[in-house]
């Protein structure tokens, strides 16, 4: 706990002086006025006051908002009185110099506060400290574990066994009481001895870190006070002096206050460079202005006027330009000057600001453990949720988005993870069970990790439900390793249905977890191990603005990309292209990478001109490689991010937009996502796969039938209406085509009939899919040629497998 | 129906374009914002604001609108769903433009007779409304209130004013995927 209450204390404070100044202007008032609505709000800020001491460990914080509430809820009056107006008036005051007490939190006349809001109620005040909530350990429980480590160098291997296993037992049992180093201690303690369980393990080594995460474990526990100890008079060690000086002044800013500011600044790093490109503007035009005054000079000259009399107001006129133009170049030059200057101190300002919005990590954390000891009471398991690397510190945004993915996850490892205490017990796990959320730093990356010790992840439960809800073969599901098989548990299918449990079920899927760390330019992924546990891992960029973007122009728009995910741009001749597992490739260091246009990938329609060089950006994300062919290439910008909400939410290829200097609004693309929709179950060597032409001018249909195709192991080129299939199929060919039958320009019905027309592709199997089901509307489609006709709502069910299979030969 | 007590003195377009107004018209707009937010909570009127699309009148409720921008800074956007036609700055926010015409089932039509766009609060979400015309704000008593026809609507005005539910615009249902 001692460094949670570090990191959080300067945001805790002053949250917590606020409060107490209202409590204490409220209660003064009760005592006046009576306001029966006034007194529920007073009740709820002692509440909160109460819960957020309970939250870092300040137990007498606690106990006093406790009991200060309990007066507030005294009926008839009661708490108006003048014995319990003074009563809660001290235990405010109380609480106010527990907040620059050494130790934090520490209320000197405890007993005597509580003894006075007691005599109010006619009950004794407060209640006992949680069981958990002290961090002391008893030394008898230390000793006996040293004498264990210490027995473990034994030649006697099952004697080694047995007493590495109680070994482990009790460093687990500490790790999950203390908290910070020492619990990261405790756990480094517990894993050695978890090695030396098992045959086969490196025995000196392991005895060796087992000793020397145990000196490092005591050391750690000399250094932290124990709280349960302090409250009798603070101990030597305890009197060190808060992090905080004193009079270092705080400011609490609304975060929302502050988005709003870092908006402003991104507008004006916008508007910076705007009249920068002016002034370099008015200094081309100053250099103009000079050569249009030199070919003058040089007509003067020739028609030798300069001693003509009658040309005096020419050449006057002439001299007064060349003045004049003077003037203008210095304040070209002036005003670009300014404007340098004033870039350099908009970026500064905007790095400011940024640091501005970096939170430690432990801020947005603290607001699982209350979560977790909920759910683990709902669901009846014992789970000790442990936090580590809290102190790192990265944007603020960051977090937010993290906030619900990671409490997903909490979530998803309490109710399908971790098991009952019975359970655990029969496999020969501890009864409680560990929940570690690590966050560590990797560069200008966060990893964020969710670690549990539960039954680990069932890859054959995930395979079977694949199969079973249609999104693949048995023999593809088959073909996945475990590891690519447990990451089937990201996709959408799959996750929404296997929430259904009271628990889980409310909020977001794994889809949606997937969806939001790849929207911040993330990824995520999952190991596990039978019957040891499951680890979810997120990795995130610290901050979210500030990156700079590539600006290119595909299927008749422009977009940008993160430059960090262009891996380089690639200049690729048509005799470049190859054709790898059936679909278009460009060799790049000798290893094939899936070419195809960016106005295809994005369902544009449009496939690309083959006509002269590509230029193609070869984007990296989540281990994969493709390039993708744009237009053209209009170089980098500064950009930052900012999302479009839920209009957007089934484009999810879209991270959001940005402001070009011009004031243009541009979409920044999501490569994770760009790269990661165009395949999954990927391998080499396969056989070459089948085309099919999804059309259907509904974004989310289109990526749900190329998706359940996808999965199935076909080519999906997806477009948005019938010309663009059209086009797609004469040009590249295919062998299926799937088309919605209302589409703009070409309806489905229309493709049809000019497929059918077409020599070259009237064998191309057909198949409508669309929201009508009335009998005539089936006889129309199979009428004009349809090979099948399927409803929409039986794509799902996997009736438009079924009938793929059936039309193509394999 | 009755017409606002005060006629609004500002067209409500020309108060949200930026660069092109002074404080007095902003103030004076955020008064009868301020006075439509009072009034209906007091005596049940509810204040409207009709646009043109499609050759058909459409509103949405005043409460909802964040801000009126002439679409000529409309910009399209790339990998955008149907039914976005692009995203324009508002304030200092970049926000999705729906294409209602699309939405509604008006049939497609020219981009160019889209001349403002009017941009909505749906909780924290901002986006906007490409339409044709806007119309000046309508003040509609209770009485007034009917039944809404099938879509994304949340009430019907006289003469036949749809009032848009802003929240049920654009959104694709997740469950669905």
């Amino acid at each position: 706990m001692p460094d949670m209450v570090e990191q959080v204390w300067p945001i805790y404070e002053a949250e917590t002086r606020d409060q107490i100044q209202v409590l204490a202007a409220g209660i003064m008032e009760l005592e006046a006025a009576a306001a029966p609505d006034s007194v529920v709000g007073l009740r709820r800020v002692a509440h909160s006051l109460k819960g957020s001491a309970a939250a870092l460990g300040l137990n007498q914080i606690e106990q006093v908002a406790h009991a200060v509430e309990d007066v507030l809820a005294l009926a008839d009056g009661v708490h108006r009185s003048g014995g319990a107006v003074q009563a809660m008036l001290g235990a405010v005051r109380a609480i106010g110099e527990a907040l620059s007490a050494t130790p934090r939190g520490h209320i000197d006349e405890l007993a005597e506060v509580l003894a006075r809001l007691g005599a109010v109620m006619g009950r004794p005040a407060g209640r006992p400290p949680e069981r958990g909530e002290v961090v002391a350990v008893p030394d008898g429980v230390l000793e006996a574990l040293a004498a264990t480590v210490a027995a473990l160098c034994t030649a006697d291997e099952a004697a080694r066994s047995g007493l590495a296993a109680r070994a482990r037992t009790a460093a687990d049992h500490l790790a999950s009481t203390l908290s910070g180093r020492a619990a990261e201690r405790a756990g480094g303690l517990a894993r050695a001895a978890a090695e030396l369980e098992g045959p086969g393990a490196d025995v000196p080594r392991a005895i060796a870190r087992a000793g020397a995460e145990l000196v490092a474990l005591r050391a750690e526990l000399a250094r932290t006070p124990a709280p349960g100890r302090s409250g009798e008079g603070p101990t030597p060690e305890s009197t060190s002096p808060p992090a905080t000086p004193r009079d270092e002044r705080l400011v609490r800013v609304q975060a929302a206050r502050l988005d709003t500011v870092a908006n402003d600044v991104d507008q004006l790093v916008v508007g910076v460079s705007r009249r920068e490109r002016r002034s370099r503007e008015v200094q081309r035009l100053e250099k103009a202005l000079r050569e249009t005054l030199r070919l003058l000079e040089r007509g003067v000259a020739e028609c030798q006027l300069h001693d003509d009399p009658r040309a005096r107001p020419l050449t006057d006129g002439l001299e007064r330009l060349r003045a004049l133009g003077l003037q203008l170049g210095r304040h070209a030059r002036e005003g670009r000057r300014d404007s340098e200057q004033e870039r350099l101190l908009a970026h500064g300002l905007r790095g400011a600001l940024q640091s501005l919005r970096m939170v430690p990590a432990g801020t947005g954390l603290a607001a699982l453990r209350p979560a977790v000891r909920e759910l683990a009471a709902q669901l009846g398991k014992d789970v000790a949720l442990r936090i580590t690397g809290g102190e790192l510190r990265l944007d603020r945004r960051v977090l937010e988005e993290l906030k619900s993915p990671l409490l997903h996850l909490v979530r998803n490892a309490l109710d399908h993870g971790i098991e009952t205490p019975a359970l655990r017990r029969a496999a020969g796990k501890p009864e409680q069970a560990v929940l570690e959320i690590r966050v560590e730093a990797r560069g200008d990356r966060v990893l964020l990790s969710v670690r549990d010790d539960g039954a680990g992840l069932s890859p054959d439960r995930l395979r079977a439900a694949a199969v079973q809800r249609g999104l693949a073969r048995p023999d593809e599901v088959g073909r996945l390793s475990d590891a690519e098989a447990a990451r089937l548990a990201f996709r959408p299918g799959l996750s929404t249905a296997a929430q259904v449990t009271a628990v889980s079920g409310r909020g977001v899927g794994l889809d949606v977890v997937a969806e939001t760390v790849r929207r911040l330019g993330g990824d995520v992924d999952v190991t596990f191990e039978v019957g040891r546990g499951t680890t979810f891992v997120m990795e995130v960029p610290l901050t979210v603005s500030g990156a700079t973007g590539l600006l290119f122009r595909a299927a008749g728009g422009t977009g940008l990309l993160p430059v960090d995910a262009v891996e380089r741009v690639l200049l690729v001749e048509p005799a470049d292209l190859t054709s790898f597992g059936g679909q278009a490739a460009v060799v790049v260091d000798g290893e094939a990478v899936p070419f195809t246009s960016m106005a295809q990938a994005l369902g544009a329609g449009d496939p690309p001109a083959p006509r002269g060089p590509l230029v193609a950006l070869l984007v990296a994300a989540g281990g994969q490689r493709v390039a993708f062919a744009v237009d053209e290439l209009l170089g980098a910008h500064a950009i930052s991010v900012s999302p479009l909400g839920r209009r957007l939410a089934s484009a999810r290829h879209v991270a959001g937009a940005t402001v070009l200097d011009d004031g243009r609004v541009v979409a920044v693309l999501q490569p994770a996502l760009l790269v990661g929709g165009r395949r999954l179950t990927g391998g080499t060597g396969e056989p070459a796969r089948a085309r099919i032409i999804v059309a259907d001018d509904s974004l989310s249909t289109r990526m749900t039938v190329t998706h359940l195709l996808e999965v199935a192991g076909y080519t999906v080129l997806p477009v948005a209406d019938g010309e663009a299939a059209l086009a797609l199929a004469r040009q590249a060919g295919c062998d299926l085509v799937v088309s919605d039958v209302q589409m703009p320009r070409l309806d489905g019905l229309g493709l049809l009939r000019r497929l059918k027309a077409d020599p070259g592709l009237a064998s191309v199997p057909v198949i409508l899919v669309t929201s009508l089901d009335a009998p005539e509307d089936r006889a129309a489609g199979l009428e004009a040629g349809a090979d099948g006709y399927l409803v929409k709502r039986d794509v799902q069910r996997g009736r438009l497998l079924e009938l793929v299979r059936q039309l193509l030969p394999a | 129906m009755s017409l606002p007590g005060r006629p609004p003195a500002v067209d409500p377009v020309a108060a949200g374009l930026p660069g092109d107004h002074d404080e007095e018209v902003l103030r004076e707009r955020a008064r009868h914002l301020g006075q439509a937010r009072e009034e209906e909570r007091t005596d049940g009127v509810r204040v409207i604001l009709p646009f043109e699309i499609g050759g058909h009148g459409y509103a949405v409720e005043a409460l909802h609108v964040h801000q009126v921008l002439d679409a000529k800074g409309l910009d399209p956007l790339l990998g955008a769903p149907p039914g976005v036609i692009g995203a324009i700055m508002s304030r200092t926010r970049p926000v999705a433009v729906l294409d209602l015409r699309r939405l509604l089932g008006l049939g497609e039509g020219n981009l160019t007779d889209l001349q403002r766009v009017v941009v909505v609060e749906d909780g924290d979400d901002l986006f906007g409304l490409a339409v044709e015309r806007v119309l000046r704000r309508v003040e509609v008593a209770p009485s007034e209130v009917r039944p809404p026809p099938a879509g994304p609507f949340r009430w019907m005005a006289p003469p036949r004013l749809a009032v848009l539910d802003v929240s049920a615009l654009g959104v694709v249902d997740h469950q669905e995927a």
